[in-house]
């Protein structure tokens, strides 16, 4: 019996060539369409419909305005939170260099265009980061060592209509929380626009 | 010669490890295939966040809307421009409406590049009030420390 059968599977022999080729097609089509997916979040913001027409709410704390004004092009010139200035001015200065570099490289040629690229972003990043630190230590100053107050508290960001939307995305970050390693501790969570004023 | 010619075709390669191996890539490849390209667009970068909430699930469908650096709203997959944007949130009210849904209920997913001018932003957050959403959700590109 063993002889006849290890007779048989050695004459019996599948030809594998179609399949591989199916199946590199497929490995190669795969590879191909694959695009990385990037983890994404969300932001509440809390914009009830009767807040646009200025009704007020009963609401004890007064909300903390932050209001960011912008260059024609969109660049960050100040953070203010009441009559006083929120980011310094070399933070700012940073950004708007780390604009113009982006800006220089982007419109570059040559071999280093994409290392010039990736420089500027990180100085960006720095910058922003920087300007998240800025505006995070001014509002927990405004709180003092009563963390509990920041959850009744609003924020209202008053943007010039110009302004660049990563710039708010940065405000909103460091408003909403603290991240200390790992951990994030919840800071202000009703955020709102003001009604925006009259676009020229 | 001929000797060797038989030795040659005697010698028959293993296709087990390859063929699993292959099939395994094929796997990974299959399942991470990202089927939700209408809502995530790749025409637009996000702005980078560390704090944003992991997406929320609800059992309606979130609208979400697509802000370009040009100022063009891509909806469904189509951009369209800033203002004409009110008469296809109409069409969605009516449609939610005939579902027997307040819009309200809804949640706007606003999908901002982190280029676009913020007055933009405001402004799509406006149309969509004046045709009653009113639970907005600013999405940003989640890095982690």
């Amino acid at each position: 019996m063993a002889k006849r059968d290890s007779k048989l599977a050695g004459k019996i022999d599948i030809n594998m060539t179609p399949m591989i080729d199916v199946v590199f097609q497929l490995l190669t089509f795969f590879m191909l369409t694959i695009k990385t997916v990037v983890e994404e979040g969300d932001f509440n913001i809390r914009m009830p419909l009767g807040a646009s027409a200025g009704a007020a709410e009963d609401n004890p704390i007064p909300p903390i305005i932050v209001k960011m004004t912008a260059s024609p092009e969109g660049r960050l010139t100040g953070v203010a939170m009441g009559q006083k200035k929120v980011v310094g001015d070399d933070v700012l200065g940073e950004l708007a260099s780390a604009d113009a570099m982006l800006q220089a490289a982007a419109a570059g040629t040559g071999s280093d265009k994409a290392k010039r690229i990736a420089a500027a972003k990180r100085a960006r990043e720095t910058a922003a980061k920087q300007l998240e630190q800025a505006i995070q230590a001014r509002i927990l100053e405004t709180f003092g060592n009563d963390l509990s107050q920041a959850e009744l508290t609003e924020l209202e960001l008053d943007c010039d209509p110009g302004l660049e939307y990563a710039h708010v995305i940065s405000a909103i970050n460091a408003a909403s929380g603290i991240s200390e390693g790992g951990q994030i501790v919840p800071l202000i969570q009703k955020i709102k626009f003001s009604p925006p004023k009259k676009q020229k | 010669m001929a000797r060797k010619r038989k030795r040659v075709a005697q010698t028959d390669i293993d296709m087990t490890p390859m063929i699993d191996v292959t099939f395994q890539l094929i796997t990974f490849f299959m399942f991470t295939l990202n089927f939700s390209e209408a809502v995530q667009d790749q025409r637009i970068q996000l702005p980078v966040s560390q704090l944003a909430k992991p997406i929320e699930n609800s059992d309606i469908e979130p609208l979400t809307l697509q802000l370009m650096n040009d100022g063009m709203v891509i909806y469904n997959g189509e951009p369209v421009a800033l203002e004409s944007l009110g008469d296809y949130l109409e069409n969605e009210k009516s449609v939610m409406l005939a579902a027997s849904k307040e819009p309200s209920a809804a949640t706007v997913v606003v999908r901002a590049d982190g280029r676009s001018k913020t007055g933009d932003v405001q402004q799509i957050i406006r149309s969509c009030q004046e045709k009653g959403f009113d639970k907005f959700v600013l999405r940003a590109e989640y890095k982690g420390q």
